[in-house]
């Protein structure tokens, strides 16, 4: 069998790199952008619209726009979804070799941090847009890329060191 | 006492990622203004593009050799041109400081300044190959009239060139994505996992021997050799 003949090395870099093409593959898929990514953004804003309201702000959400106080909107894109750093992660995890349920706990609970991390990043982004276009420019092209990228790693690796801890002595 | 490694290496990465950002934020123009005649060298030979200029403002000016047919300025031959914004070439290096972070963090590799040049190496390769990737898009939405993305916005004018193949565009479509989106977040860890064995054997060597010991043939061959040995009880210890 195939699987018994490649190096479980290998293996995961073969699973990894097919999960993450994919993936990419099916995210430029209309049917996918249409009927999940783009609800699943809607769904960002308005989770961001309601946080800002319960710490005592005033922000609404339409669609893939975020307003604060009518004054400042800034538009969630794809690429500012985290939807592709999901994919990565899950990549990452799905492919590892360690049993399914492991490797779905880590799926569901590091993409749900990611996405945490992800809305942290909105609401500091549409509070930078109202003070300073230059200082959001940076947040959003490059700083937030950075600290999501080592959330994504912290997440793999301290996965990776869950996961082991379940092995017998 | 030495805290264990999962935190050490995180608050080492995050400390290294700091100063690293600011210095890449510093050199980023710099980087592309560098890489630009390799760039301009594989898309000339590659593409219908005749130059790749500095714009005056830290980005592109590409000229094509692409003559325009519809939405000429005047009434002469016109060539299209457009331009690649900075913030576009800033990005194709972002990956740079968080692998440097990350290869910079315990554990660290023997022979780390070997394995940073060869991480540089592959670094600027991949920023070539996607700046490349980039020209190309561009070059297929001005010929094919088409968007690369839902947000981006068509070309003002309409070139004579036969179009590129839906299979082609979509490529094109497939690499920007993965140069723009994915490239920053999944290079760092895939090249640091690759150009640092005792990272590696740290997170996967568990995994790793459970794969083997369903393998005894290369277990058998993997025991015969001193050195991942080695390097195994060493990450256990630590």
């Amino acid at each position: 069998m195939l699987r018994n003949r490649i190096h479980p090395g290998y293996r995961y870099v073969l699973i990894f790199a097919a999960l993450m093409i994919g993936g990419m593959a099916a995210l430029l898929a209309d049917p996918v952008e249409k009927d999940v990514v783009v609800p699943f953004t809607g769904a960002l804003t308005t989770l961001s619209a309601a946080l800002i309201d319960a710490a005592g702000g005033t922000a609404s959400a339409a669609g893939e726009q975020l307003s604060l106080s009518g004054h400042c909107t800034v538009i969630v894109a794809n690429g500012c979804n985290a939807v592709e750093a999901s994919v990565a992660l899950a990549a990452a995890i799905l492919a590892f070799p360690a049993p399914l349920g492991r490797r779905l706990v880590g799926t569901f609970v590091g993409v749900g941090l990611i996405q945490v991390v992800n809305l942290l990043r909105i609401i500091s982004l549409l509070y930078l847009s109202c003070w300073s276009m230059r200082w959001f420019e940076f947040f959003h092209w490059y700083l937030w890329d950075a600290v999501i990228m080592l959330d994504c790693v912290l997440v793999f690796i301290g996965w990776c060191r869950w996961q082991q801890r379940f092995r017998p002595a | 006492m030495m805290p264990p490694l999962a935190p050490r290496f995180a608050a080492s990465a995050i400390a290294a990622l700091v100063p690293l950002f600011l210095l890449w934020w510093m050199a980023a123009d710099g980087i592309a203004t560098t890489l630009r005649p390799a760039v301009s060298q594989v898309v000339r030979s590659l593409m219908p593009i005749e130059a790749v200029l500095p714009d005056g403002h830290k980005g592109w000016r590409v000229e094509t050799g692409l003559v325009v047919t519809e939405g000429k300025a005047s009434g002469r031959l016109e060539i299209a041109t457009f331009d690649v914004d900075r913030h576009m070439l800033r990005r194709l290096s972002l990956s740079w400081p968080l692998l440097f972070a990350l290869m910079l963090a315990p554990p660290r590799a023997a022979g780390l300044a070997p394995r940073l040049a060869a991480a540089l190496a592959i670094l600027a390769t991949l920023f070539v190959a996607g700046a490349c990737v980039e020209l190309f898009c561009r070059v297929a939405m001005l010929v094919n009239h088409q968007r690369i993305f839902e947000n981006d916005v068509l070309p003002t004018v309409r070139v004579a060139a036969p179009a590129y193949s839906d299979a082609a565009f979509f490529g094109g479509q497939l690499g920007l994505s993965a140069a723009l989106f994915f490239q920053p977040f999944v290079v760092p860890p895939v090249l640091w996992l690759a150009l640092n064995p005792r990272a590696r054997s740290v997170l996967f060597q568990a995994a790793l021997d459970d794969g083997l010991r369903a393998r005894p043939d290369i277990a058998g061959v993997r025991s015969a050799r001193p050195r991942p040995g080695k390097q195994r009880s060493k990450a256990r210890r630590e």
